[in-house]
């Protein structure tokens, strides 16, 4: 870029406003005067060679044409956020952050379906953290933890899946709520305990099976599908968390014994009832 | 030499305040920017058709579209008369596509091109018109769309380097190459 270049640019702008003549930028100017003035010339000769002032007649025409044409095509209304006066990188940002929650939005509920063991079942585990960690009341949110325990115990029964993992949650589930000493917590939780008791009775679980599930009775060996996943927290058993439920429940059958020859010498304790949901 | 000034700019706080009202729907607002532009619009898709009655439908067909588009246009960040003329060249580029897919390339140049006058049109005037709008073939493409946005179209130097996506340098130095193109072409001519 030259000073030339800026000269005439700053003449022709004059010249358009109305504010100076040629003849005025010239003077202003001498030392290009000879170089501007041909330039200035052209610009006018051009200007002039395409006025073409639009008749009344034209006017009103292209007028008439055009509302009739606005009428039939309406004025487009984009959607609220593209009318927000962000500049576009803001809007960039804020059009995949809704991209995102709208993605953990459906992945969260989706996640809900999910079984221990199945790839989601992580994102609904985290989830439900957050939601136990916003709720007002805790001990109804882990009751309500628990229950959901129980309904995969069900579902994983019916549909004959490996049950260590469904078990090791159940009782994870249980764990917590050995933090509830208050008289009333523990009648809250009776009546839940005892509900999915029978619910996971009905669903076709045995009483020994629901004995150990619930810590009444200990297996007289140690589980090692259970064992291996399962916390130091999880080892209340259901009579410190809640004493009275022996008082309501059936009376365990007796224990099974096998009919095989035990051989002897072994070196660990012989299983004599294996339950269903430690099988692979 | 007789010159005929440029039209002084049109303030830009009324216009600004126009395109708001017309932006949420206002048709008064709008009608106000339509009687600002469309002498301007006019000029310049006839300067480049050469035809009053396809320019005057396709002024109309710009502002139309303009009316729109009217709420994209608040992301642009460009001025208003700069993306009005964009939609103006734009329209002009899709108008000879159109005809180019439905007549041959003698029957448009036949049509459109700048210098077909007619008989009763042979005045010294029309001549002296004819002889300039030549002059502007022989410009490159840039050199004439700078010549037509800035003093046919009225808008400055810095409204055209947005339009164009260019520099303000680049265009200055593009409008003193064509002024110079221009002035030579015309001084042969006289000779």
């Amino acid at each position: 870029m030259t000073d030339f270049d800026i000269v005439l640019d700053e003449c022709l702008q004059k010249l358009a406003s109305g504010q100076e003549t040629i003849e005025v930028c010239l003077s202003r100017f001498p030392q290009y005067a000879t170089d501007l003035k041909p330039l200035l010339v052209a610009a006018s000769q051009v200007e002039q060679s395409y006025a073409a002032p639009l008749s009344n007649g034209a006017r009103a025409r292209m007028r008439v044409h055009l509302t009739a044409q606005m009428r039939s095509h309406p004025h487009r209304k984009l959607a609220i956020f593209w009318k927000l006066p962000l500049p576009l990188h803001p809007r960039l940002a804020f059009g995949l952050l809704v991209v995102l929650i709208a993605f953990l939005s459906a992945g969260t509920a989706f996640a809900q379906f999910a079984q221990p063991g199945d790839a989601l079942y992580g994102w609904k585990r985290a989830s439900e953290q957050v939601w136990r960690f916003v709720h007002p009341d805790p001990l109804e949110a882990d009751l309500a933890l628990v229950q959901r325990r129980v309904d995969e115990l069900i579902r994983a029964t019916s549909d004959g899946q490996n049950h260590a993992f469904v078990v090791a949650e159940f009782r994870l589930a249980l764990g917590n709520l050995a933090i509830y000493k208050a008289e009333e917590d523990q009648l809250r939780i009776e009546a839940a305990l005892e509900s999915h008791w029978q619910a996971l009775q009905q669903a076709g679980l045995n009483a020994a099976e629901l004995d150990i599930l619930f810590k009444r009775k200990e297996p007289q060996w140690p589980i090692p599908s259970l064992t291996s996943t399962t916390s130091s927290t999880d080892v209340q058993s259901i009579s410190t968390i809640c004493p009275s439920i022996d008082r309501t429940l059936p009376p365990s059958p007796p224990i099974q014994t096998p009919t095989l020859p035990i051989p002897t010498g072994l070196p660990i304790p012989i299983p004599t009832f294996i339950p269903l949901w430690t099988s692979p | 030499m007789k010159i005929q000034y440029l039209k002084q700019p049109i303030e830009d706080h009324r216009e600004q305040k126009l395109v708001k009202q017309a932006i949420v729907g206002d048709v008064e607002a709008f009608a106000g920017l339509y009687e600002l532009y469309v002498e301007r619009i006019y000029r310049y898709t006839r300067s480049r058709l050469g035809d009053d009655q396809t320019a005057e439908d396709l002024t109309s067909q710009v502002f139309l579209n303009v009316w729109q588009n009217l709420d994209r246009y608040q992301q642009r960040g460009i001025p208003f008369r700069a993306w009005l003329f964009r939609i103006a060249h734009n329209s002009v580029v899709d108008h000879y596509r159109l005809q180019k897919d439905t007549a041959s390339f003698e029957e448009i140049e036949a049509a459109y091109t700048p210098e077909a006058i007619s008989m009763d049109e042979i005045t010294h005037e029309a001549l002296e018109k004819q002889r300039i709008r030549q002059a502007m073939d022989h410009l490159t493409e840039e050199q004439q769309q700078v010549v037509r946005l800035k003093f046919i179209g009225g808008l400055n130097t810095q409204e055209t380097a947005k339009l164009m996506g260019k520099h303000p340098g680049a265009i200055r130095a593009l409008q003193m190459r064509a002024l110079q193109a221009l002035g030579k072409i015309l001084e042969l001519q006289n000779d």
